[in-house]
Formats: structure tokens, C-alpha cells, sequence
């Protein structure tokens, strides 16, 4: 694991200190510099290969590429999200609190670079300590550079807190947010790079892929491509949560297996103590504890067998946890967090979730399980926005992974898991 | 029950002479018109809403207008390929 090129992003001073100052980040760092024209850092960024961080893994040069392109003449806006819903990740308010200038800068740098005025920051609202630290950096960076701005410091700047739920993050969702203050997501096309803020083409990036843009702009795409161990290069933040729940946030290097995962740091994880891994949050897929500790966390050949590292959540199940309870109560989490516009994502999920709840508590009717699969198929691909889709495809890996498991609680009218009755005897279900 | 084939997603684009009905799935209600007009392209789901299976055949382009125009709370368009 001991890479020399790591940390990246966490580099600098402790991180027992907080948020490093304007004055310790232009030290350590230089000054943003001059890109001169955007069409060159676009060309850098596509050869770093960089990938965005916000679950979706688009290559951030190429987003860059198509705002910039239609920014010519009416101008653009840059929307920073650090919404964050995805209940199973930390990164990016842990970027937000420890080095909210290589945000900034990165936000600065995108700017500049597609011709935006206008920057929004997009902070969870119940990141209370991140969406501070963020507000302060930004005052820092104004009183410090009066008078000899970066060319990017010439946009404006506002902070918008983003409501509490799993799809304000949602890039149809933030844009929808600043324009109207509805964190809902709208009907695509046009998406956001075509007609976002105001109307005007709109980056929507993540904070942790805008912080790696302040770092290429000043040490160049191949320095960002020296680590990687597969055909994806480079580093990421992960977080990663063990059985106590605690969720702890590390930066790795591109193709780092899970196993490797499991024993960073204080968490110490085991194989034999694991049963499943739950990869790509709540938007992700179960997988089989053995046969997925080598797995390497490389996006492309992950793409390749129709896995995801999703915004960089690596869960481990205890082999003690019934995870057919686990996926129970994510499946209720996702029904409720459905926007509640879209018939088959606010029914759909609903019935599956109450399906799946009753097979848990080894009360299922006889015909729940052929439902579930059914019921799966129907709702994909038919919402404004992929929340069904990420719900239904967390369920199918459940069913394929723990398939035993759920026929035990379905037929067999058991769990095997000492814990399986008392964490369901209360009642899970209550959607409106 | 519906069956359930992979519909034809909104935005993929279609080639010359193609033609869908396309669903705002925001804005339907699940009234079930499309459903009764073309039962040969439009299944419901479990909850009543439309599954859309396949492109609009040139000879139905005429009933997929009128299911456009009587959807209560217009919810349908149709694309053309050209």
C-alpha cells in the first residue's frame, strides 16, 4: 500500500489541524497558474485521463469540453457539488473541511477555463462544518488576493446548502436548486451542459474532481497518471466502513484491491470476518466477500464486468449481520428518498421495499420473491433520473449474492443470522 | 401483466423513418389512456403506468397523435427520426 506518490490530495500539514489557511496552501502550492487559454488545460485534463468523482465516473476533460464550447458568446456557470446524499460517503465533506483551497482553485481553474461568471458552491446542509470551512476559504482567498486577482477569481461566487436527500445531489437536481429552489430532478434532455443555471451552459462537477484539477494544472497530466496499477490511472478517496459503522476516508492509488482496502488504517478487516462487500454505496452492487477480495478497484476494467466504484464507497457486511435485513433497510431508505415525482419510482420502490421487508422478517406472502424480480424490471430505466435504477440494481446483486440467504427467510421461514429477528421486529416501512 | 421488454430509451437517437412515443415520466399520472389506445406498443405496470415496448409502426402514427392529444395531463410526445 506504502505508495510514495501518496497522499495527493490529503498532502500538507496535519489533518488533526483542520482546514489548511490561504497563506500555508499558496506556500506549499504557488498560486494558481495562468492557463492562458482554457483550450490548453481542457487538452491537459483529457490526457490526465481524470474521471469524475460523483458516482458516475464521466471523464471530466471532455465534460469541460462540451460547456466550453457552448459558453461562447452567452457565458456559462460552475456548480461545485458537494451535496453528498449518498448516506455511505464522507470524501467530499472531508475534502470540503481539510483543503478547501484545492477546491477552490479547481473551481477557479473551471471558470476560467469554459468562460463561466458565476461560481455556485453546492455544500450538503447538514455539512455544517464543511459548508463553513468552504465560507471561510472564500473569504480568505478574497481579502488576500484584492487588487491581483486570478483571472477565475473574477467570477462570482455564491453558497447554496443543499437540501438534505439522496438525489439533491442529482446534477438535473442542483441545477434545478439554484434556479428555482426545488432539489428535484428535471426531465433530461437538455441536460446541464447544454441549458443549466439561468439557462446558461453549466458544469456540474464534484469537489474531489475539481481538487485533483489543482493539482494537474500545476503538476501536469503525466505527473497525475505516475500511479494507478491498472489501465485507470491515478489516486481517489475512498470511504471506507467496517462493521462498526464508523466510516473512515483514504486516498489511494487507482487499482488498489478490496482486500488492501480492508486493512487500512485502524480498520484491520479480515476476510474471514466479512461476509459481502457493498461497493458503490447505495447506488451499488453487493458482492461475495471471497470472490471479490483481489478484485483491483480500476474503473475501466471494473466497467468491463459491470461493476462500479461508484463516489468511492467500499461498505464491508460482517459475516454476523443478516444481509438480507441490510438490504431491507436500504431498499426502504431508497423508496423514501424517492423525489416523488415518477410513478414507477414512487410505487415501484415502495412495493419492493415492502416486499423485501416481509421477506426479512420471514413473514413474505408466496408470491413476494417472483414480484421482487418483476417488479425490478419494470421500474428501470423509467424514471427523469436513475434513483430507480440504482435502487433496483442494488436489489437484483442482493438476490443473486445472498440468493440462499433470502430463500431461507422466503421458504424456510428462518434466518441464520443470530440478530435477523430483533433488528426487524420494529417497523421499518413508512412511506407516505 | 406486463412483460417486459427493454423499452427504447428517451434521447438514444433514432434513425431516419423511425418514430416514438416518448413519456414524461414527471408529468404522468398513470391515466392509463395510451395503454387503451395502443395496446400493441403501451403495456401498463403493476401500478398502472405506461411501459412503452417498442417504436411507433408507421401505421399507428395516426392513433399515437390522438393518444398525444388526449393524455389528460399531456404527458406523450412523439420523435421523429429524420
Amino acid at each position: 500500500m506504502a505508495s510514495p506518490t501518496l497522499p495527493r490530495l490529503f498532502a500538507g500539514p496535519s489533518l488533526r489541524g483542520g482546514a489548511e489557511p490561504y497563506a500555508a496552501h499558496v506556500e506549499r502550492l504557488g498560486r494558481l497558474p495562468s492557463i492562458g487559454s482554457g483550450a490548453a488545460l481542457i487538452r491537459e485534463l483529457e490526457a490526465s485521463g481524470l474521471l469524475g468523482r460523483g458516482g458516475a465516473g464521466f471523464p471530466v476533460g471532455r465534460k469541460w469540453r462540451s460547456v466550453a464550447e457552448r459558453a461562447f458568446g452567452p457565458g456559462a456557470v460552475v456548480l461545485v457539488n458537494g451535496a453528498e446524499g449518498e448516506p455511505l460517503s464522507h470524501k467530499d465533506r472531508a475534502l470540503l473541511l481539510l483543503r478547501p483551497h484545492l477546491v477552490l482553485d479547481g473551481a477557479e481553474l473551471a471558470a476560467e477555463a469554459v468562460g463561466a461568471d458565476e461560481i455556485i458552491l453546492y455544500v450538503g446542509e447538514r455539512h455544517a462544518a464543511a459548508a463553513r470551512a468552504i465560507e471561510v476559504a472564500v473569504a480568505e482567498r478574497a481579502r488576500a488576493e484584492r487588487g491581483r486577482r486570478h483571472a477565475g477569481a473574477r467570477a462570482g461566487i455564491r453558497l447554496l446548502l443543499a437540501p438534505h436527500g439522496y438525489v439533491s445531489g442529482e446534477e438535473s437536481a442542483a441545477v434545478h436548486f439554484a434556479n428555482e429552489a426545488d432539489a428535484r430532478p428535471t426531465l433530461t434532455p437538455p441536460r446541464p451542459y447544454e441549458r443549466g443555471v439561468g439557462g446558461l451552459p453549466t458544469l456540474v462537477q464534484n469537489v474531489e474532481s475539481l481538487a485533483y484539477v489543482a493539482l494537474i494544472a500545476r503538476h501536469g497530466a503525466s505527473w497525475y497518471r505516475e500511479p494507478g496499477r491498472g489501465e485507470t490511472r491515478g489516486t481517489t478517496l475512498v470511504t471506507v466502513t467496517g462493521p462498526d459503522g464508523r466510516p473512515l476516508v483514504h486516498e489511494i492509488e487507482l487499482g488498489t484491491t478490496i482486500g488492501e482496502v480492508a486493512g487500512l488504517g485502524e480498520l484491520r478487516i479480515t476476510q474471514d470476518e466479512t461476509q459481502a462487500v457493498l461497493l458503490g454505496g447505495y447506488f451499488g452492487r453487493w458482492l461475495d466477500a471471497g470472490a471479490t477480495w483481489d478484485t483491483a478497484l480500476d474503473p475501466a476494467s471494473m466497467r468491463a464486468s459491470g461493476q462500479s466504484i461508484g463516489a468511492g464507497v467500499v461498505s464491508f457486511l460482517s459475516a454476523q449481520t443478516c444481509p438480507v435485513v441490510a438490504t431491507a433497510r436500504i431498499a426502504e431508505y431508497m423508496a423514501r428518498q424517492s423525489a416523488a415525482q415518477c410513478g414507477p419510482c414512487v410505487f415501484g420502490l415502495r412495493s419492493i421495499a415492502e416486499a423485501m421487508i416481509r421477506i426479512a422478517r420471514v413473514e413474505a406472502r408466496h408470491d413476494d420473491l417472483a414480484n421482487l424480480e418483476r417488479w425490478a424490471a419494470q421500474v428501470r430505466n423509467r424514471g427523469a433520473c436513475r434513483h430507480p435504477d440504482g435502487a433496483v440494481g442494488l436489489l437484483t446483486s442482493a438476490l443473486e449474492t445472498f440468493g440462499a440467504e433470502v430463500v431461507a427467510h422466503e421458504r424456510g421461514r428462518r434466518c441464520s443470522f443470530a440478530d435477523g429477528r430483533s433488528i426487524v421486529s420494529a417497523p421499518l416501512l413508512q412511506v407516505a | 401483466m406486463a412483460t417486459v421488454q427493454v423499452p427504447p430509451a428517451h434521447g438514444r437517437p433514432l434513425a431516419p423513418g423511425e418514430i416514438r412515443l416518448e413519456v414524461d415520466r414527471i408529468a404522468c399520472d398513470g391515466f392509463g389512456m395510451c395503454a387503451e389506445l395502443l395496446p400493441e406498443i403501451v403495456e401498463l405496470d403493476d401500478w398502472g403506468y405506461p411501459i412503452v415496448h417498442s417504436l411507433v409502426p408507421r401505421q399507428l402514427l395516426p392513433m399515437a397523435r390522438r393518444a398525444v392529444d388526449v393524455c389528460p395531463v399531456l404527458a406523450l410526445r412523439i420523435r421523429q427520426g429524420r
